[in-house]
């Protein structure tokens, strides 16, 4: 018990110096919504809302115990150097500490465990409130098993595949969810109305936790052959080209493919209508993940390091790379809506065109001056700052709406507009890059 | 005190280790020495519980690999950096002595800390330290609990001279009070107060020899890895 007491001390230290005032504001943030939640309960017997049932809202339920017992296997918080781990002498218990650390201290917790309480409150009162933090920590508690799961995996069948095994499973626990009796989801809807059901959902979760704990391992390094690629003479070819195999090979961007794929898939599982829409939200949220954790993923600070290439080829280089894996994720994520009944037209590819460019541009500044090592090979270390991704991932979603609302042309202005301003801005931070040196 | 039978480790398919054995005894030293990328460092990893090995067993104090006691047992010196870069040197070695539930740690950290220069960067973050200076620190961290097996991986990587000899010191004065050490590095001049030296050959391991019948046999430890490394 010491030794996870550690490791939750630890790691809480690490978020709390990785990004203060992200953690005051995540705090405060936290605070606010469920002091909404717990005024709602209170008032939810004065103010009847007859209009929402439980039944009607269990979509949303089981989306945001989705997301959270699908994080920590994504990614997603802050994992320590393995080696780093094993030098201090850290075990089993203090590892477990750590992550769960890690996991509360991540970007979706903050949102999501309020969030449930606050969808709790306002379709039962007291009681749904109850469910509602008996369903987040259900959802907290699988996410660690879930984590746990794909770096035992990613030793064992790679880590592509991990990602599929582990995300098909959580899908899986989501489509339970919504549609029978068994689970997370279902005790949670009979919570709302008897309270006895809530020791379900806790009896489960410490469950997993145990599982957890007892399977929890060291992150290990997978090396494995990777086909050769020939590197173009051109400077900015090359720099292309680099920038791109070096994406393709890191854990991070795969997880990103999985996501395309997912999401789709989940919001169909939940009962909700899946709309092309989903193919923009996917590009800006998975490009915001390779924007902020930086050019670690695409080697771009080694190519910076090598001192051939001129600054404008890098961030060009950055950009295009960033930009076509976008596309790539969204004609993903398209295809899968149109699989799963949306109706999906041809005529989206410029706006896609146009959000994959705005997103790209959105985490060039950061990656620049806050550059994060990741890790290329195995389940992550050290990603970026939360308060940084979260800044990317507004400006990118930002740039979204604006393209999937203004007229067409008013919109590529402003991408444009705000792409212009991107690289000038990332030209004068590259000046000097301490950030990218200190990456080797 | 660290007892290795046929240990194997391999990457997918790549073997990096094979049927390695040998034993260290408390207040000896063992240098591995080989080429880079034979299995020196994945060794040391896997004894370390950083890594799982393929095949094979080992113990340390009689402790099964992996358990609480044998982690306890040990000391780690990574060949990475191996540190945490947002915690500062002083609260690097108070993690290290509180996992190995070390209680009178503090007067034993202070001296790491003078002895090994660290005292100018002791309250920065370690993400501030030069690779030498990490490196020390990393030292420092498996010194601090007096672990009764200290694994060593390539510690004097980067640091300078006078810190050469200040860690070749500490060693020596760990294997004095009993600890049993394997130690992995290129520098064949530091290699030489090692007890016992393994060659590894391909990824098998030839040795553990004594020092001293090497030396008397070769005139020096370059001369005897080039003869055991061809034969």
């Amino acid at each position: 018990m010491g030794d996870i007491t550690l490791g939750l001390r630890h790691q809480l230290r690490n978020s709390w110096r990785l990004s203060r005032a992200f953690a005051i504001g995540a705090i405060v943030m936290t605070l606010l919504m469920h002091g909404l939640a717990i005024l709602v309960a209170a008032m939810h017997a004065v103010i009847p809302t007859d209009t929402v049932t439980v039944e009607a809202v269990l979509p949303l339920a089981a989306g945001l115990w989705s997301a959270l017992a699908l994080l920590p296997a994504l990614g997603g918080g802050e994992s320590d150097d393995p080696m780093a781990l094993t030098a201090a002498g850290a075990g089993r218990s203090f590892r477990f500490g750590a992550r769960f650390a890690s996991s509360l201290t991540d970007a979706g917790p903050g949102l999501f465990i309020p969030a449930l309480a606050l969808v709790g409150a306002a379709v039962a009162g007291w009681p749904g409130w109850l469910a509602g933090l008996a369903l987040a920590w259900n959802g907290l508690a699988s996410g660690q098993l879930s984590g746990v799961a794909s770096a035992i995996l990613v030793t064992r069948i790679g880590p592509t595949l991990a990602l599929i095994v582990v995300a098909a499973i959580v899908l899986l626990s989501a489509t339970v969810l919504a549609a029978s009796g068994v689970g997370p989801g279902a005790w949670w809807l009979s919570a709302t109305a008897q309270p006895a059901y809530n020791l379900l959902l806790v009896g489960s979760g410490l469950l997993a936790l145990a599982g957890a704990w007892a399977l929890n391992r060291p992150a290990e390094l997978i090396v494995r052959p990777a086909r050769p690629v020939r590197i173009p003479r051109g400077d900015l070819a090359a720099v292309v080209v680099t920038m791109l195999v070096g994406v393709s090979r890191s854990v991070m961007a795969r997880s990103t493919i999985v996501t395309a794929v997912l999401t789709p898939l989940l919001v169909a599982s939940a009962g909700a209508e899946v709309t092309g829409s989903i193919a923009f939200f996917v590009t800006a949220a998975a490009a915001a993940v390779l924007g902020a954790n930086g050019y670690a993923y695409d080697g771009g600070a080694a190519v910076w390091l090598l001192g051939k290439a001129p600054r404008w080829y890098l961030l060009t280089g950055r950009l295009i790379t960033t930009a076509l894996w976008a596309l790539l994720l969204s004609v993903i994520a398209a295809v899968v809506a149109a699989l799963a009944g949306a109706p999906v037209s041809a005529a989206l590819l410029p706006q896609l065109v146009l959000v994959s460019i705005g997103a790209a541009a959105a985490g060039l500044v950061p990656s620049v001056r806050r550059a994060t090592p990741t890790d290329f090979n195995s389940f992550r270390s050290q990603p970026a700052p939360v308060a940084s991704a979260l800044g990317t991932l507004s400006r990118s979603v930002a740039l979204t709406v604006v393209v999937l609302y203004a007229p067409f042309g008013l919109a590529a202005l402003a991408v444009l507009g705000y792409l212009v301003f991107a690289l000038l801005h990332a030209h004068i931070a590259l000046r000097d890059p301490i950030a990218l040196a200190a990456l080797t | 005190m660290l007892d290795v039978r046929g240990l194997s480790r391999a990457y997918g398919r790549h073997l990096v280790v094979s049927e390695v054995t040998f034993s260290v005894e408390r207040g000896r030293m063992l240098a591995l020495l080989g080429p880079n990328g034979c299995g020196k460092s994945t060794t040391l990893k896997v004894l370390s519980g950083a890594i799982a090995p393929t095949s094979g067993t080992f113990t340390i104090d009689g402790a099964a690999a992996g358990s609480d006691t044998a982690r306890r047992a040990t000391g780690y010196v990574p060949d990475t950096r191996g540190v945490f870069p947002r915690l500062t040197g002083g609260e690097h070695l108070e993690l290290a002595a509180r996992l190995h539930h070390t209680s009178d740690w503090q007067a034993r950290a202070d001296e790491l800390i003078d002895r090994l220069a660290l005292d100018e960067v002791v309250d920065l973050p370690a993400a501030a330290y030069s690779h030498g200076q990490s490196r020390r620190l990393s030292m420092a961290m498996a010194l601090v609990s007096r672990a009764p097996l200290l694994l060593v991986d390539e510690p004097f990587d980067g640091v300078d001279l006078e810190g050469v000899d200040t860690i070749t010191e500490l060693l020596a004065e760990a294997r004095s009070d009993g600890a049993a050490i394997v130690l992995t590095t290129h520098l064949l001049d530091a290699a030489v107060v090692a007890d016992e030296v393994a060659v590894f050959r391909g990824h098998t391991l030839d040795g553990p020899h004594p020092t001293d019948a090497l030396l008397a046999e070769h005139g020096s430890l370059q001369q005897a890895w080039k003869h055991l490394s061809a034969t």
